[in-house]
């Protein structure tokens, strides 16, 4: 059987004639293949339809991307058969490819197989073009052959050479993930490599599928430059203010859905998923492994589910933004804010509620006080200018997933970090804001975890009687605000409070005449002035007439007195004496 | 393996930078793809169980049939994962088992194939590894499941009527032809009366049905507790015959082993072979004496286990062992030839109250056994030859004769 190039090939066995033609086809379209067990069935022949189309479907919309930009920069371009000619000569490439055994680059096969094409390419506009003439051109490309080579020519030229190229090497890369020659060993040599290396590949199958894939990948982000630029038009692009809002990531947001790059992408996608079947059939088929059915008919279902379910959550998720990351962060975190205050401000409201319910015992000063006023509510965080909730959500969505996008890419590249970065000091760079975070959030929780105690302290006191009153240590009081009476019980309360410190305190449930008594007996020299402020005291307390102003400057003196004595005592104190 | 990563990160950047909605869309398929097909492969990998079932124990020439289970648990359903069950060589040829499905959700397969026990020996059956990927070819995982599996293959043992070994226990239940011990539990008959047996032997039923004297007749009787000391130092082997010598030392010990129990003999083994389930240095392996079909696995299985050892000399190893040794049981050395430092140990052990019987598995020649056999016999002790499988019906049948 010959075939195209210097394939070699393992022909199908069926006799008869059906079968006889399906093999010629399958000369052209089905790849060599090694494998001596090689059966043409269902499978292989959608493999030798799809893998073509894809390809040249994808190669395609790369032209149509080239055409979009060289139209935009040149609107006079004739491009009306350069994707035409772009198919054809993907064809071409795909069949010498596809049955070509070497990868030698052989100048005469490539120079038969791709002048047909070029030359149509130079004479297919004269058909259609009635302003053109071929006999004047001819006659000036006789006086100047140079004129051949018009620009628009060299351009087609150089789109054509490139979807050869590219069809050619990836069909190449096809070809490659198939059992090779010589993968096969035989018998005696099968048996030993089963026996002792049974992992052992005499060829890379991987490699193939990782330059196609790179080729797919990197062919769909020059596409996404190519159509970028023609959308946004070659008059801006050489604008400096254009340029400067491109860099500034501060362009308007553009609208618009580019079909070829779309197909070129989802072609692609479904070109991998079926290579890497191909790939894992071969290195199962060397292993010996029988393909169940099912694996096929699951994996042709799990390509498609899996691009149609990336497209839909690409579909889902916002593509523009009203508002810039920081004015986003400031909004979110006084959003935050504000939703604390209220929650706090309910709280201290609800807690003065209940002390409301619950008055106090003694203090009557205390209940005159003024009633409180809830707390006043924060202002609530206004939106940014232009942006309404749900263009804030949309905004807050999309720099989520930017951020997650960004994060994970990272997260990635760490893990699969060359050895080279151990040496670099990125975990400790890294522990930096994590340290911070982590003494903030410390931090946080500290005073929380105090607040919440005070506050569960505080709660039950607001339920309990007042306990009764202890002697308050000393305040500075103004005498002159005083009042009579309360002057009076001031003299007699500092005196206790002085007959305390030195040992005499006045026990609980003791009546004043009893503690003058008690001090009388232990400290002789408070007489007798003690007896008059007692006196005073009971009267300015407990009697019913009021307390005039003379009367207490009467006190005061006896007070005074009073207490020069006490201090004497206090500074003449022996060492060692109870407090 | 490529990633998508880098050029979805590009694309990304270029939608900021030409604000083209429609290129964030393009980014975020791309993100989408790889993200789900990660999460994919590692759910899956996750709800994946597999369990494997065969018969731990068996017989040299059995035919041991392996079934794997595997169950994906998951709500998702596994486009391909790759079984590689490893094998030992000695059972399996190619040694590994592998296979390729495709799992539903909540599906469970199974799978078996079969180990043909050819060789003793302690064998690791895995680990099954599952292999498996997303159908892009950007994540590939893959785990180990069922590690730590053992198969135990017995040695092989020969049918080994009678041994012959006597005891110096006065009381036990191995007929022996030597009629100074009589056991009164093992009655083999009745005779008549003769003058100077004992009235306690008298069969008064019988007595009375026949009108004559009759007297119990007794089986002779001795205690065999036999300890089976087995030599698996390599350096003491003939290098040329070093394995099948080995192999033929284990075959031995594990022939007498089986043949004491099944006579509900109490036996036991120790060796200076290591026990690949329990490795320890310097000391002899095993199990002293006792009865039963538990005690006879438990030795079956250590001497499927066990292998040889280069540099574990066994005399000085026995004689630290002695202590542990029960008075008057019958030691059984298999070694591979006759040394003078192996009959100045067997020597003191003679005269200790052993008895000690010499099994030599490395004469390939019988004349210099012949001096060797000599040599045991003039010091009180008996040795035999073991060769090939036949010599141990040969030694049983010079057993017979001598007793």
């Amino acid at each position: 059987m010959s075939t195209f190039g210097d394939a070699k090939f393992n022909q199908p066995s069926e006799p008869a004639a059906a079968e006889a033609r399906r093999g010629r086809w399958a000369d052209v379209l089905l790849p060599p293949d090694f494998f001596p067990d090689q059966q043409v069935d269902a499978t292989t022949w959608a493999e030798a339809v799809f893998e073509p189309v894809a390809l040249i479907g994808a190669v395609v919309c790369f032209v149509l991307g080239i055409v979009a930009l060289g139209l935009a920069m040149s609107p006079a371009w004739q491009t009306r058969f350069v994707v035409l000619l772009s198919a054809v000569v993907g064809v071409e490439a795909f069949v010498y490819a596809r049955r070509l055994g070497r990868s030698a680059f052989l100048f005469k096969e490539w120079m038969v197989l791709l002048v047909p094409p070029i030359f149509l390419m130079r004479f297919l506009p004269y058909l259609d073009d009635p302003t053109a003439s071929l006999g004047r051109d001819l006659a000036d490309w006789w006086h100047d052959p140079g004129t051949f080579f018009t620009f628009a020519f060299i351009t087609d030229l150089v789109v054509l050479l490139i979807v050869w190229s590219i069809v050619f090497i990836c069909t190449r890369c096809l070809n490659q993930l198939r059992v090779q020659e010589g993968e096969v060993l035989d018998q005696t040599d099968a048996r030993f490599k089963e026996l002792y290396e049974d992992n052992w590949r005499s060829y890379d199958h991987s490699e193939p599928l990782k330059r196609l894939g790179q080729f797919y990948l990197w062919g769909g982000v020059i596409l996404v430059i190519l159509a970028a630029l023609a959308s946004i038009g070659t008059a801006q692009l050489l604008d400096l203010a254009a340029l400067s809002q491109l860099v500034g990531f501060q362009r308007p947001s553009l609208h618009l859905a580019l079909a070829n790059v779309l197909l070129y992408f989802v072609l692609g996608l479904l070109l991998i998923g079926e290579a890497h079947f191909v790939r894992q059939r071969t290195i199962w088929r060397l292993d010996h492994l029988p393909v169940p059915g099912e694996v096929v008919n699951r994996w042709v279902v799990s390509v498609v589910g899996l691009v149609a379910l990336a497209g839909i959550i690409a579909l889902i998720l916002p593509t523009s933004y009203a508002m810039t990351l920081g004015q986003l962060v400031s909004y979110v975190a006084e959003a935050v804010l504000e939703a604390f205050a209220y929650v706090a401000a309910g709280f201290f409201y609800l807690m003065y509620l209940i002390s409301r319910l619950f008055p106090h015992g003694g203090g009557g000063s205390q209940q005159s006080a003024p009633a409180a006023l809830p707390p006043r509510l924060p202002p609530t965080a206004a939106p940014p200018p232009g942006a309404s909730p749900l263009d804030t959500i949309r905004s807050l969505i999309f720099w989520l997933v930017a951020l997650g996008i960004l994060l994970y890419c990272l997260s990635v590249l760490w893990r699969k970090r060359g050895p080279w970065a151990d040496h670099l000091p990125i975990a400790r760079i890294l522990r930096v804001p994590l340290t911070v975070l982590l003494w903030l959030a410390r931090l946080v929780g500290r005073v929380g975890r105090e607040v919440g105690r005070a506050v569960l302290e505080a709660v039950p006191a607001l339920f309990r009687k007042i306990p009764a009153t202890t002697p308050r240590a000393f305040q500075f009081v103004s005498l002159s605000r005083l009042g009579p009476r309360e002057l009076i019980e001031y003299f007699y309360l500092s005196v206790c409070e002085r007959a305390g410190q030195l040992g005499h305190p006045r026990p609980p449930g003791v009546t004043p005449l009893e503690y003058q008594s008690m001090l009388r007996e232990s400290l002789p020299l408070v007489d007798p002035e003690i007896e008059a402020l007692t006196a005073a005291f009971v009267e300015a307390r407990y009697g019913p007439h009021p307390t005039t102003r003379s009367r207490a400057q009467g006190v005061r003196q006896t007070w005074q007195a009073l207490k020069l004595k006490l201090r004497r005592t206090r500074l003449t104190r022996p060492r060692g004496m109870v407090k | 393996m490529f990633s998508i990563l880098p050029a979805a990160l590009v694309l990304f950047v270029l939608a900021s930078l030409f604000k083209i909605s429609f290129i964030y869309n393009v980014s975020y398929v791309l993100f989408g793809v790889y993200v789900l097909a990660a999460l994919w492969s590692r759910r899956s990998l996750t709800d994946l169980r597999c369990r494997r079932r065969y018969q731990e124990r068996a017989l040299l020439g059995d035919v041991v049939t392996v079934t794997l289970e595997v169950q994906n648990r998951g709500w998702l359903p596994v486009p391909w994962v790759q079984f590689h069950d490893r094998l030992p060589l000695a059972l399996i040829s190619p040694p590994f088992y592998r296979t390729l499905v495709s799992l539903q959700p909540r599906e469970t397969r199974t799978f078996s194939y079969e180990l043909h026990c050819r060789q003793r020996g302690w064998y690791q059956i895995g680990p099954l590894t599952a292999q498996l990927g997303d159908v892009f070819g950007l994540n590939d995982r893959h785990q180990d499941f069922s590690a730590g599996a053992q198969l135990t293959v017995y040695p092989k043992i020969l049918p080994i009527d009678e041994l012959g070994l006597p005891s110096k226990s006065p009381f036990g239940h191995l007929r022996t032809r030597q009629l100074l011990y009589e056991d009164p539990s093992r009655v083999i008959g009745v005779r008549e009366y003769q003058s100077g047996d004992s009235l306690r032997n008298v069969n008064w039923k019988v007595t009375a049905s026949s009108g004559r004297l009759q007297v119990k007749k007794l089986e002779p009787a001795m205690t065999l507790e036999t300890v089976v000391l087995l030599n698996l130092n390599t350096t003491e082997y003939n290098r040329s015959y070093v394995y099948s010598a080995s192999e033929m030392a284990i075959v031995v010990a594990a022939s007498i082993a089986n043949h004491l129990a099944s006579l509900r003999q109490e036996v036991g083994l120790l060796t200076n072979g290591i026990d690949p389930a329990d490795p320890h240095v310097g000391a002899l392996a095993g199990y002293l004496p006792r009865k039963g079909r538990a005690q006879l696995a438990s030795i079956l299985e250590l001497l499927g286990r066990v292998t040889v050892v280069a540099e574990q000399p066994f005399l000085p190893a026995l004689r630290a062992e002695v202590k542990r040794l029960p008075w008057g049981a019958t030691l059984v050395v298999v070694t591979p030839r006759e040394t003078e430092e192996l009959l100045e140990t067997a020597l003191p052990l003679r005269r200790a109250g052993f008895n000690v019987v010499l099994i030599y598995v490395d004469y390939p020649n019988p004349e210099p056994f012949e001096a060797a056999h000599q040599r045991a016999a003039m010091l009180g002790m008996r040795a035999h030859r073991v060769w090939r499988e036949e010599d141990v019906d040969v030694w049983r049948r010079q057993v017979q004769s001598a007793v």
